[in-house]
């Protein structure tokens, strides 16, 4: 066996010492020493130090997370208090809280034939009994001011529902150091972190009821109906008719200025379907994703239904469009989510001749005298009246 | 700045009122209740009356890009 002293010396051969004229009271032995005891302690707990670091991180997030959710609660029981002024003596933030934690249940996709229909039930349920318990919230405020309300208490329970996923992940990855947890979360979180600070934001602009990135289908349709007779169509959606060159006009969008989205999908199966208007082409104007490096306020045209959502309107839009043979042709203004949910950048705005244009230019080229075309203004019209 | 604090940019909210009458557009601050196609304030040009909110949005300084 060797002695400690002989050990050393070979030790310090290897990490090309001096070899045989190894002096064991050179400075240069602790070094060695530590340098090779350090990579077994590494090899150990690099991980655990790594899942610190990442806990840490998290922990930092989730304090900004916590305080913009009570932030958002805070501004919606201050706004419903002050500027809604009920005519009720409750304190609001019961009803907030409670709506905060509403939840729904998604209809199941075992057999998915169907499902949209049942999605649409479930949605429909779900805002008819949210825009009730907004209403017994701020009893006597006029439509506008609920709608707003519900808008901010929409991005409330959004921000919430974003804490309490972030929280439920960040306790579990503690609880078992998984660092495959950690590091998803850790990996996303910039971008929740950028959809929080969207959210609230968003609420400002809702507050004083000022338009919204996605608002400019809206405000390219609101200025083709502005002046004309308005027909209800659907709940929260308008109507007008109008001519251009010798084609029909039909204008749809939501009744604004109230911050709603309206229900295209219904109105046009009522207009199409229901009271047999002959339609010929069906133009969308509506805000879209831009990709990182696109700008903001940018125009494209192209093929299809452009709405979004949960996929409800979308799938009536195109039913009747197939049924029906209708080309739908989509003129879209690019943005990102932030842009599409806060006060409408200058950008975007600026779009507004450009998108009219593109719309004008679509019909006709795809249209001759004598058809007509419906144009739907999808997104919120928030601001945006018509 | 490295480690800095990112600053939160406010956008300026702007209201730009049409002139029917004479075309001539005007900007100003946003005030409360002004929406989309509302009559505007009175016209700085002509003093008519008959105006419309064409746009409302918020104006971030040059540097702040996304």
């Amino acid at each position: 066996m060797l002695g400690f002293s002989q050990f050393l010396s070979q030790l310090g051969g290897l990490l090309g010492g001096a070899g045989s004229e190894f002096d064991p009271n050179s400075p240069l032995l602790w070094v060695y020493i530590v340098s090779i005891a350090i990579i077994p302690f590494f090899m150990m707990y690099a991980q655990k130090f790594q899942s610190r670091v990442i806990l840490g991180e998290i922990s930092k997030s989730l304090g900004k997370l916590k305080t913009m959710k009570e932030g958002a609660r805070k501004e919606a029981v201050n706004y419903v208090k002050t500027a809604i002024r009920t005519f009720t003596s409750n304190d609001p933030a019961t009803g907030v809280d409670r709506f905060l934690e509403y939840f729904t249940i998604m209809p199941v996709d075992l057999d998915p034939s169907g499902i949209v229909r049942k999605l649409d039930h479930i949605m429909r349920t779900r805002d008819e009994r949210l825009r009730a318990e907004v209403r017994k919230l701020c009893s006597g405020a006029s439509d506008q001011e609920v709608s707003k309300v519900e808008n901010i208490l929409e991005a409330a329970t959004a921000l919430n529902m974003i804490y309490k996923i972030v929280r439920h992940f960040y306790l579990m990855g503690k609880r078992t150091t998984s660092m495959f947890v950690l590091v998803q979360l850790q990996m996303v979180m910039p971008l929740l972190l950028e959809e929080a600070e969207a959210l609230q934001k968003a609420i400002n602009a809702f507050k004083r009821g000022q338009p919204i990135g996605d608002g400019i289908g809206p405000m390219v349709v609101g200025k083709m109906m502005f002046g004309k007779e308005k027909k209800l169509v659907a709940k929260e959606t308008v109507y007008s008719e109008d001519e251009f060159k010798g084609r029909k006009l039909y204008l749809l969008k939501a009744e604004g200025p109230a911050g709603t989205v309206g229900r295209p999908g219904e109105a046009i199966t009522r207009l199409a379907g229901d009271m047999g208007i002959k339609i010929d082409v069906i133009v969308m104007i509506d805000a879209a994703l831009k990709l990182e490096g696109e700008r903001t306020g940018d125009v494209a045209e192209g093929i299809g239904a452009a709405i979004g959502g949960i996929g409800v309107e979308k799938y009536q839009i195109e039913d009747v469009a197939t049924r029906l043979e209708i080309p739908v042709y989509a003129v879209i203004v690019k943005q990102s989510i932030q842009d599409a949910i806060t006060i409408m950048r200058k950008e975007i705005a600026d779009a507004f001749e450009k998108v009219t244009n593109t719309v004008y230019s679509v019909i006709e080229d795809k249209t001759s005298e004598g058809q007509s075309v419906m144009i739907i203004g999808v997104g919120n019209t928030m601001g945006v009246g018509q | 700045m490295l480690f800095g604090k990112k600053k939160e940019v406010k956008p300026d909210i702007y209201t730009e009122d049409k002139c029917q009458a004479c075309g001539e557009n005007t900007r100003r601050q946003f005030e409360e209740g002004d929406y989309v196609y509302r009559s505007g304030l009175q016209c700085k040009k002509c003093s008519s009356s008959n105006t419309l909110v064409i746009a409302i949005y918020g104006e971030y300084p040059p540097e702040d890009k996304h």
